[in-house]
């Protein structure tokens, strides 16, 4: 702990001696023309000098150490005209640059380009996203998903193709923080884990880190996945819409005050429920009837030159009804997933070297089941609800007192409610209640972190202090060291390590097997310990053919990573053993999970072309990971069933002409493992009214290793055509999509079919898609 | 009941769903192992039935070779009086009459069978339960059509006799009887189910269990079993694995099972089940 002390003060005391050699400086804002949006991640240079720099979120950049002198400063970004401008600097000076999008790009207000290239980014271990990537690799049924698209990124493995939820490393699913606009959100799917929640004509940025965590990032294991939404426009109504085959979406920005205030709203729905409906006769029978949808709502105000507040909202539900219905019964299955954030947060910019950021969020989740039979005389209906509920403050500093050092420093303060199991039954004769009790954690957490850069090194150290205190009256407290150093070789090599210890007071228990997720989230108490993890990284990245027009940017990063106290079901359980009233069903959720712990480690290796007109990355992870619980396997490791030994994704995205453009990807994986049954043995049917033993002998079957099979590897081409048209009203993209291509059955699940063979199942087949976007805008352009 | 909403799930999911075999599956070979099944009821013979663990593939019939030159050994613990059961000459079946060992409620019983072709001696014990609970109520509501047949919902309880709030370990077996006329002229068609897993709910000292039957107005019986812990989790088990892997788990969509499904068996050395239960039962008619 001193060490650690002594390191940072030793990381302040260079960082500030270093500010001594500043002389003049030069700060500014980069906008867009077309409608004065600050645009973040913009490359900033004076040529022929060291001073380079990227725009913030809100599109401010600041260089120092400048002599006074003639200059040319270039800016660049993604989708717009690079602009050159030439500055002669005598003092410090603060400057505003425009740039014009391209003609016909639809993410003219949208597009990060720094985060486009997630290969050379001396922060390693991390997946960037801009919304043009977003739009640009195919979708399927018209939904550019976020998460699935980071499937396509080197260390990243979906659970199997139905499944957009993230296997970073070997962590499971709930292993992932997933922050919109910096607050958490618990539920992580829509559509039974087809898609995520996050609306992709919104999003702003999207940033994956699988390791090397920043120290202000903390809860999970395995990942953190950081969306930002954007800002309504200041200046002029903004309409956004997209009509696809799975759903549609809606977003509108509105400035109620210029420049001082705007409000931006979207919304997403499936439309499954109306053409189940179409298909529903006039039987006994309704439904099934599904569908979700999500709103998003943020407020913008400009309090002021220094100050801006943004207060968030986030509402979505995935329901599912079903039914059969007559003169004489009437049973019906309901079945709601939902979950909401609202956030509020106040920057205030003191000076050029100081801020400050105020936090206040709720989020919840919540799994409601209810199943109601009415049969004439008798009604039965059982009702099930699992949810977590939390409400933090947090703070975070900001301080650069030089361009090359920056320092975060920040507390906050989470409050978790838990029900992990109200379940009821009523008939007409009795009601029985076997809810748990509700439970709870309290985290008092505070984290540094130090963010160092010159021109060889770039360092980011921290440190992160949390605990948590549960409901039964136990404390648990952690240190969690943080370390990216990344240095460069040469001007086109570079070396990357990182070093991250994370714990996670919470777990989510997800069923084995295939059927409508029911997840459960559960606190950590007195005998069930949060999890925790260490992963270490080293990476080397070099650019191949520097001074050709289209360099290959090559990265190879081998990863390490531990994990403690990670949960699954006990064998032969599943969440209907706390979600029904069975016989016997324990209330105690530490009945049904098993506890252990597992490891991973790999090599992932990228190779990008970012530049031209085919532009897109081969990705590679050469990966292992193995779990051991006591209770489960007689105890031995085995491997999880996520572990894939390879997995291949080729992107590729070429640009026919400014209007047209083709997509394609390709992914292969190792396949899934799992358990098949070794032997089978006579149950020997026994009557219980005679006592006698039949010679009717109905099978049981006997378990061998677990997970010693694989399914047949997947492998699956998409591919997608895209149009981009100009209207007077603004722009739109047509988007022709093909989801697996040549059809390959991919498998989903094996089963043991009668005559003891052995069945796989596939469920998705070649899937086209059309979606229609537009962006509508008015006002100044 | 449940199976029109199942099937409606069912088609939601699996609507595009496309299956093939896989082939050239090498399944490893399974143990030299015995599951060894005897069931104790007061007032009756012992009977059990030994069969060998048969590798899996798709070549395996669903039925398993018996065994037949084991030597069984059940002793009860109280009183320390044993016997030895004999190979009754079929099917793997070995029992001893009332008289040579009688099975008494609330005592232990142990049970030692020795095969010659393995080493180890299979093992393993159980309790009788000391009390059986008896159906106090029955009720039941008016006739509806489940698509097949005329049936009703009907509800029994029962006092607890278990003296714990979570694990009570009961089952039903109903012994139906209902007329039929087709092809083949006009029968009774008789059988019975058991009923372990669901439909069970306990509110203070009573347990309630809800089923259907039908609605003939012949007289049907059902049969409550009050049985020892181990023999309970057996069947609820058996009846887990028939439903999650025999049928390929396509039925259970609110948490279907596809992992591993364990085996439960409390013969050391071995497969199957040594238990106890006790048997009362009510008749009913439905007017």
């Amino acid at each position: 702990m001193k060490q650690l002390l002594m390191l940072f003060v030793f990381i302040g005391y260079t960082a500030l001696s270093l500010s001594i050699a500043q002389r003049i400086q030069l700060g500014g804002k980069v906008l867009s023309q077309a409608n004065y949006q600050s645009l973040p991640g913009a490359s900033v240079q004076l040529l022929k000098t060291k001073a380079t720099g990227v725009t913030d979120e809100e599109g401010h950049f600041f260089l120092d150490r400048i002599s006074v002198g003639q200059y040319d400063l270039v800016v660049r970004y993604a989708g717009y005209l690079t602009v050159k401008k030439r500055l002669f600097l005598s003092g410090d000076t603060t400057i505003t640059i425009l740039l014009i999008p391209f003609a016909t790009d639809l993410d003219e207000v949208t597009v990060d380009a720094q985060h486009t290239d997630f290969a050379d980014k001396p922060l390693s271990s991390l997946a960037s996203l801009s919304a043009q990537q977003l739009r640009s690799i195919p979708s399927i049924g018209g939904e550019h998903d976020v998460a699935r698209i980071l499937t396509l990124t080197p260390g990243v493995k979906a659970d199997n193709e139905a499944n957009a939820g993230l296997f970073v490393r070997g962590g499971t699913s709930d292993q992932n923080l997933f922050l919109l606009d910096n607050v958490p959100l618990y539920k992580n799917s829509h559509f039974f884990g087809f898609l995520s929640p996050f609306n992709s004509d919104i999003i702003r940025q999207a940033d994956l880190y699988r390791g090397g965590f920043p120290a202000r990032f903390g809860g999970r294991l395995s990942s953190v996945l950081d969306v930002r939404l954007k800002s309504a426009s200041m200046e002029a109504v903004r309409l956004q819409g997209s009509v696809g085959v799975l759903s549609s979406r809606l977003s509108v920005e509105v400035p109620l005050i210029k420049d001082k205030v705007s409000v931006l709203l979207a919304g997403r729905r499936s439309y499954f429920d109306v053409f189940t409906r179409l298909f529903t006769g006039s039987g006994t029978t309704s439904g099934p009837d599904y569908h979700f949808y999500d709103l998003n709502g943020k407020l913008a105000a400009q309090l002021g030159k220094h100050s801006r507040l943004h207060l968030f909202y986030y509402q979505d539900r995935d329901r599912l009804q079903a039914g059969a219905k007559n003169d004489q019964e009437n049973f019906r299955y309901d079945q709601r997933w939902t979950s909401g954030i609202t956030g509020l947060s106040l920057t205030t910019l003191f000076n050029k070297q100081l801020s400050n950021e105020l936090e206040a969020h709720t989020s919840n989740y919540a799994l409601t089941q209810q199943t109601t039979q009415i049969q004439q005389g008798i009604g039965t209906v059982y009702n099930f609800a699992n949810s977590i509920r939390t409400k933090t403050v947090r703070n975070t500093i900001e301080y650069t007192p030089v361009s090359s050092y920056k320092l975060r420093l920040g507390a906050s303060g989470t409050v978790y409610g838990f029900q992990p199991g109200n379940l009821t039954f009523s008939d007409n004769q009795t009601t029985v209640n076997k809810s748990v009790d509700s439970t709870g954690i309290t985290e008092v957490s505070g984290f540094l972190e130090n963010e160092w850069e010159t021109s060889m090194l770039k360092m980011n150290a921290g440190l992160r202090y949390a605990t948590y205190s549960t409901t039964d009256q136990h404390h648990y407290s952690f240190l969690e060291p943080r370390l990216m150093v990344a240095y460069k070789i040469t001007p086109i090599t570079s070396l990357v390590v990182t070093y991250s210890r994370m714990n996670q007071p919470i777990h989510l228990l997800t069923n084995p097997g295939f059927g409508i997720p029911v997840d459960l989230w559960f606190p950590s108490k007195s005998n069930i310990r949060p999890q925790s993890s260490q992963l270490v990284s080293i990476a080397y990245h070099k650019t191949i053919a520097p001074t050709a027009r289209s360099p290959l940017a090559l990265s190879a990063e081998a990863y390490y990573k531990t994990l403690q106290q990670i949960i699954t079901y006990r064998d032969g359980y599943s969440s209907q053993d706390f979600t029904t009233s069975k016989q016997n069903a324990t209330r105690k959720w530490e009945d049904i999970m098993a506890v252990g712990q597992g490891k991973s480690y790999g090599i992932e290796l990228l190779l990008q072309k970012k530049q031209g007109r085919l532009t897109g990355w081969l990705g590679y992870t050469l990966s292992w990971t193995k779990h051991q619980f006591d209770a489960l396997n007689q105890g031995r490791a085995f491997f999880a069933r996520h572990d894939r030994r390879h997995d291949l994704s080729i992107v590729s995205l070429y640009q026919i002409s400014k209007r047209w453009s083709i997509n394609g990807t390709w992914i292969y994986q190792t396949g899934q493992a799992i358990t098949l049954p070794q032997a089978v043995y006579s149950q020997t049917d026994y009557n219980f009214l005679t006592n006698r033993f039949s010679s009717n002998a109905p099978v049981l079957v006997a378990y061998g290793e677990r997970n010693s099979y694989r399914m047949k590897a997947t492998h699956r081409m998409d591919v997608s055509f895209q149009r981009k048209t100009t209207h007077r009203w603004g722009v739109g993209q047509i988007d022709i999509s093909v989801y697996n291509l040549y059809n390959r059955q991919n498998p989903y699940f094996y089963y043991l079919a009668p005559g003891n063979r052995v069945k796989a199942v596939s469920l998705l087949t070649v899937i086209p898609s059309l979606s229609y976007t537009v962006n509508i805008y008015t006002g100044t352009k | 009941m449940k199976h029109p909403l199942l099937v409606l799930l069912s088609s939601l999911i699996l609507g595009c769903t496309r299956e093939q075999v896989i082939e050239n599956i090498s399944f490893p070979q399974a143990e030299n192992k015995v599951a060894v099944y005897c069931l104790l009821t007061p007032g009756d013979s012992i009977f059990a039935s030994l069969k060998t663990l048969k590798s899996i593939s798709a070549l395996t019939q669903d039925s398993t070779e018996s065994v037949t030159t084991a030597q069984i050994i059940l002793q009860n613990s109280q009183t320390k009086k044993q016997a030895v059961l004999r190979y009754l000459g079929h099917d793997g079946l070995y029992g001893c009459s009332q008289q040579e060992l009688p099975v008494v409620t609330g005592h232990q019983y142990t049970l030692v069978t020795y095969i010659p072709s393995i080493n180890t001696p299979l093992q393993a014990s159980c309790t009788v339960p000391g009390r059986a609970a008896n159906i106090e109520t029955f009720t039941y509501g008016l006739p509806y059509h489940d698509g097949a047949y005329e049936r009703r919902r009907y509800s029994l309880s029962w006092r607890d006799v278990s003296d714990r709030s979570i694990t009570y370990n009961y089952a039903i077996v109903f012994h139906y009887a209902f007329p039929v006329t087709d092809g083949g002229g006009s029968r009774i068609i008789t059988g019975e189910s058991l009923y372990i897993n669901e439909g069970f709910e306990k509110a203070t000292d009573y347990v309630y269990y809800a089923g259907d039957c039908p609605d003939t107005h012949l007289t049907q019986t059902v049969h409550l079993l009050t049985m020892d812990s181990n023999l309970f989790r057996f069947y609820a088990l058996a009846d887990n694995m028939y439903k999650g892997v025999r049928r390929g788990g396509t039925n259970d969509f609110f948490g279907a099972y596809q992992g591993v499904m364990p085996e439960f068996t409390n013969i050391e050395n071995g497969f199957g089940v040594f238990g106890a239960y006790l048997r009362t039962e009510k008749d009913i008619i439905i007017q």
